[in-house]
């Protein structure tokens, strides 16, 4: 008989056998020790390998280990199904809550500014950050916003004495930037801004905003409106309809507004959209010559965009948030619903 | 600002929707909202009053019986003092409306009532209230009140305008702007009136003290008006506006200005003492009661016209009590002029009274309308009631205003735009916009109309050539030339990793207000910035340190039954610091703060402390790649009583502190709660300076020995593992303290500390032998250094 047939052989025995065991009729630990005991059944293969060829001797001993591995598993799989069937008391209840873990967020603020930051770094806007408190030139004076002009109006500004103020928007930073840097220029400026404004369900004493600002030679407001689209379907959808109307800021000339469509599904579409369905979004225009004579650039040569949003307003409407004041009370029934 | 289509179409008749109207002036650049005013119902008719007798059972009532040509005349009860016999009065009859109000059917005081006999004040047509509306007797008895009065419906257009747009604060502004998307050409006529023998220049003298002051000055007499209630025609043109009837002389005059855009102030001839009028800079020490009945004191930056006692109006802004317009007014002085805008705005703003007038001389008024609008004035003002204009003006003008012409060229508004419009079409226009263009194809010059004073250079030219042109037809680009020079680093990208690694790890991140009381302040040392403005003695300051906005947020959730919570807050702090340009110093911070000290589940009803803290902060730090951290206690009374500062290699980057009772009243908070506060800004100096360098695996078997030692309760952790590593060589690799034990078999100040200490080499197999030396050197020196005693 030929150490092939002997193996074919034993593997039957051992089958019928552990048939026998599934039924209890034989128990697996006396079957482990008939074949793979010291002085087992697969033991007593070994001594045939000394009579064959070299050749063929590790290709048997190969099947033969292979035998082993076969009855090795077949008992342990046995053994470990019994041990869970049989200790019911041990089952695991995975509808009990998890071990104690505080789930943390992040501020919606911050995952707004987060999002628009990523956009932007994209197409190669850096950011870059100027100071909260300020002075009257950064935020007024270079911006084309000379004292005693109506737009001073349009923005209610805490000071710190006659010439040094809480910046009333981030629209400063390019000031700071252009100061010390040459075109071209490409930088987002996220930060804290402040009104003199009473606190209220729409209105908050601060707020945050991102600016941006694009210089180089030859930038035309045919790349301004391309920029903007292209932020509003990254942020809003592919599917985002949005538009550009004239609008008025002292530091663009140009200047526009771009609405996104919102809809008229809702009563509440109506009130934000002031019934037109359009939504105000963000104010942006072509750099003012003023503005590049502040910084002392050259003006016949360069030309560039800005723009500027609302974080507060953008993250109220994304995340259907009713009241200002829920971002700075820092409730944590608010604070954890906001991942991501 | 407020604009009556039916008053537009003085100008300008729009076919269009009120929809599609909003929609072409915000496409223009004037935002507005459209509101639709019903004119009145047609169930109010003209009646006449054929009887009226007393109530029977009410003293002040009456009943009437009004013919309004219906088969039977109606019976109404009505309580107005001036209802009386043969009057005509407008007569609302069952299932009219009026306003929200429905007319129904009632009994008053058992007499049954068959409909309302109105008055202006409901009919929402004038402010009179005192009693009902007594109609000219000339009206059809049963005809409409709209047909009889001529009342149309209307649409009224809020616009919102931007500070630039001086020239649209008017009708005929509005209208302008209509005409370009009408594309019609509006009108206007030149008013015709019979003047007397009546001169201005005879009876008044204007002379402009200070040429930047005042333009121009115009102004004229007019004689024997007698002041009186206005027209219906004017009361319902202002009232659909949102403006006040007062008599039919300011009424006319703040009719003027809605409708050119050009304030007029009316002065009573009489009350103007001397011949000699003069416009000029007020002096200190003067002052004037306006007609808000307010004394002001006046400065040199107020201009004043004054007569030879004194002042009489602060220009542009608001008249005086003493020359103003009264009932028993008979001779009066019309002004039309125009006022430097920077002191303007000054001085309305330092009287906090800006004033329709003000509005548009801060903004700018038409040059050339000046006397044009005096005409108009006077023209309908002779219409209304007969008067004696006189047959000159003074018209005063510091300087000539030029006719202003800008270059502009047709490649370069085409490049800046990023359109390939044509020269004709951008002459068509400027054409819409009144602009007169010189011959010429690729560039050209425009005169800019007078009232236009916001364009000035040719950029501004570019941008009428776009809003009329419309935005939305201007294409879009998106052609970014790659340019390296404009990439640079962002400084706060350690913040984005903090948020990261605090968020992940059960931390809820918290915006608080930075404006904060002085007491808030007073938890930092550092001095905080003084708002001179607050809104609340609550906001007077920035915030010098998160602490405070982080307590605030603690104590609310404790209020709301949150018992364990872990938050943070990465923002500014600013530091008054005279010598910086914006007298402040700002550092960006990180607070992190706990409230509670239990964390309870199921399975898990572990004491919160101090340790749980120090895990985060390494977690942080290890996260981050920073590794030297050592912390320093700086005070400690009791385990729940503490303050420690955090070092990075030996550099204090923040500070552990455990708030203490007094400190947690101020913040109403009761639990426990323990703040860290790191600065950011030396975080970033090591985190912006590490770099990784991988150390070699080693490969050789490791040999563990646990030891257990007795020491005094006084001896730190640290002074363990300084001892031994002290007498160790490099083999010792680790030393971990795995138990710390205190027992009733031990002494009071004696505590059981037991360690696994690891040692390897990199290039063989330790020998028994050589980690036996070893152990007995630290041993020995445990004894010795520390007083140990090996268990």
């Amino acid at each position: 008989m030929s150490i092939l047939e002997k193996i074919n052989e034993l593997k039957e025995l051992f089958d019928s056998d552990f048939q026998k065991i599934i039924k209890n009729q034989l128990d697996a630990t006396s079957i482990s020790n008939k074949y793979l005991g010291r002085k087992g059944l697969v033991n007593t293969l070994y001594p045939l390998l000394s009579k064959i060829d070299k050749q063929e001797k590790s290709d048997f001993g190969k099947k033969i280990n292979d035998f082993k591995d076969y009855i090795s598993l077949k008992l342990d799989d046995h053994l470990s199904n019994d041990l869970v069937e049989s200790k019911t008391s041990t089952k695991i209840d995975l509808t009990l809550p998890e071990s104690y873990q505080s789930f943390g967020s992040i501020h919606p603020i911050t995952l707004i500014i987060d999002e628009i930051k990523n956009i932007f770094l994209k197409i190669g806007f850096s950011s870059v950050y100027g100071p909260e408190i300020d002075s009257d030139y950064y935020n007024f004076e270079a911006l084309n916003i000379p004292k005693h002009h109506p737009a001073r109006d349009m923005q209610d500004t805490f000071y710190v004495n006659d010439n040094i103020l809480l910046r009333t928007h981030t629209s400063g930073s390019q000031i700071h930037f252009m100061e010390n840097n040459k075109p071209p220029i490409r930088i987002l400026s996220p930060g804290r801004v402040y009104r003199n404004e009473d606190i209220s369900v729409r209105s908050y004493c601060l707020f945050h905003q991102i600016e941006g600002l694009y210089v180089d030679e030859n930038v035309s407001f045919a790349e301004l409106k391309g920029t903007l689209e292209y932020f509003a379907k990254e942020f809003f959808g592919s599917n985002v309809k949005t538009r550009f109307r004239p609008s008025y800021f002292p530091f663009t000339e140009p200047s526009a507004e771009m609405d996104v469509y919102w809809g008229l599904n809702t009563e509440s579409d109506y009130r934000i959209t002031k019934g037109t369905g359009w939504l105000e979004i963000l104010g942006c225009g072509m750099v003012d010559p003023e503005v590049f004579k502040s910084v002392d650039y050259d003006g016949s040569k360069m030309s560039g965009f800005a723009f500027g949003l609302g974080i507060e307003r953008i993250a109220m409407l994304k995340y259907g948030i009713d009241d200002i004041r829920l971002l700075y009370e820092g409730d944590y029934k608010f604070l954890r619903q906001f991942k991501k | 600002m407020k604009i009556s289509k039916n008053w537009l179409n003085n100008y300008i008749v729009s076919e269009k929707s009120d929809a599609d109207l909003v929609n072409d002036f915000t496409q223009l650049g004037l935002e507005c909202t459209a509101d639709k005013i019903t004119s009145i119902d047609s169930n109010i008719v003209i009646g006449k009053v054929l009887e009226c007798q007393k109530h029977p059972n009410a003293d002040r009532l009456k009943v009437c019986k009004v013919d309004i040509s219906d088969s039977e005349p109606l019976i109404i009860v009505c309580g107005a003092p001036n209802i009386k016999q043969d009057v005509f009065v407008p007569v609302a009859k069952i299932g009219s409306e009026i306003g929200k109000f429905k007319i129904k059917k009632t009994k008053i005081r058992d007499v049954v009532s068959n409909g309302m006999i109105c008055s202006e004040k409901e009919l929402g047509i004038g402010d009179n209230h005192e009693g009902i509306m007594i109609l000219n007797d000339s009206f059809k008895v049963g005809q409409t009140l709209n047909s009889a009065l001529n009342i149309k419906e209307d649409t009224i257009f809020d616009f919102d305008m931007t500070p630039n747009r001086g020239d649209c604060f008017s009708h005929l502004g509005i209208a302008r702007e209509l005409s370009i998307i009408e594309n019609k050409k509006i009108k206007l006529s030149p008013p015709k009136f019979n003047t007397s023998d009546l001169s201005t220049s005879k009876n008044i003298k204007v002379d402009i003290k200070e040429t930047d002051i005042c333009n121009r000055y115009s102004c004229i007499v007019i004689k024997n008006v007698k002041v009186g209630e206005s027209p219906l025609w004017l009361k319902q043109k202002l009232e659909s506006i949102g403006q006040k009837s007062i008599n039919h002389v300011v009424d006319l005059a703040n009719f003027i200005m809605f409708d050119l855009g050009q304030p007029l102030h009316v002065f009573d001839l009489d009350k103007i003492k001397g011949s000699q009028i003069d416009i000029r800079l007020a002096s200190k020490n003067e002052k004037i009661i306006t007609l808000d009945s307010e004394t002001r004191e006046l400065t040199n930056e107020d201009i004043i016209i004054s007569d030879s006692k004194g002042p009489i109006a602060i220009a542009g802004v608001i008249g005086g009590l003493n020359s103003h317009v009264d009932e028993n007014t008979q001779n009066i002085l019309i002004e039309s002029a125009i006022f430097n805008p920077i002191n303007i705005r000054r001085t309305s703003k330092k009287y906090d009274c800006s004033t329709e007038a003000s509005k548009r001389f801060e903004r700018g008024v038409d040059y050339k309308n000046v006397v044009y609008s005096i005409y108009k004035f006077s023209s309908l003002l002779k219409d209304i009631s007969d008067c004696e204009i006189a047959c000159d003006y003074i018209d005063e003008k510091s300087e000539e205003q030029p006719n202003y012409e800008i270059l502009f060229d047709v490649v370069k508004c085409n490049n800046f735009l990023g359109t390939s419009l044509k020269s004709k079409e951008i002459k068509n226009i400027f054409n819409s916009l009144n602009m007169d263009c010189s011959k010429g194809i690729d560039s050209f010059k425009c005169s800019i109309p007078s009232y236009r004073n916001d364009l000035e250079r040719e950029v501004d030219l570019f941008e009428e050539v776009a809003r009329v042109y419309g935005y939305d037809k201007i294409p879009s680009e998106l052609n970014f030339k790659f340019s390296s020079n404009s990439l640079i680093d962002d400084d706060n990208i350690i913040e984005d990793k903090v948020r990261v690694i605090l968020s992940n790890n059960g931390f809820n991140e918290h915006y608080s207000n930075s404006l904060y009381s002085k007491v808030d302040t007073e938890f930092s040392n550092m001095e905080a910035v003084k708002i001179i403005n607050p809104l609340s003695k609550d906001m007077e300051f920035v915030r010098n340190s998160l602490v405070p906005g982080m307590l605030k947020a603690l104590s609310y959730n404790e209020k709301r039954e949150c018992d364990f919570l872990k938050l943070y807050e990465i923002g500014s702090i600013n530091i008054s610091n005279s010598k910086k340009y914006n007298l402040s110093y700002e550092h960006r911070k990180l607070c992190l703060g706990y409230l509670g000290n239990r964390i309870t589940s199921w399975n898990n009803k572990k004491a919160f402390d101090i340790y749980d803290i120090k895990g985060d902060i390494s977690m942080l730090m290890h996260n981050l790649g920073i590794n030297n951290i050592s912390y320093k206690v700086d005070y400690n009374n009791d385990n729940s009583d503490f303050n420690i500062s955090i070092l990075i290699n030996k550099h204090k980057v923040g500070e552990i502190i455990s708030l203490n009772h007094r400190e947690r009243k101020k913040y109403n908070l009761l639990n426990n709660v323990i703040i860290c506060n790191i600065d950011l800004d030396e975080l970033d100096k090591t985190y912006s300076q590490l770099t990784i360098m991988y150390n070699k695996i080693m490969s050789y078997p490791s040999i563990n020995r646990d030891i257990a030692i007795l020491v005094n309760k006084s001896i730190n952790h640290e002074d363990i593992v300084n001892a031994i590593f002290e007498v160790s060589s490099s083999l010792l690799k680790d030393v971990n303290l795995f138990d710390i034990y205190n027992d009733k078999s031990l002494d009071d100040n004696t505590k059981s500390m037991a360690y696994s200490l690891k040692f390897q080499s990199s290039d063989r197999t330790l020998t028994i032998k050589e980690i036996d030396e070893e152990m007995i050197l630290i041993i020995n020196n445990l004894k010795a250094k520390l007083k140990a005693k090996q268990r």
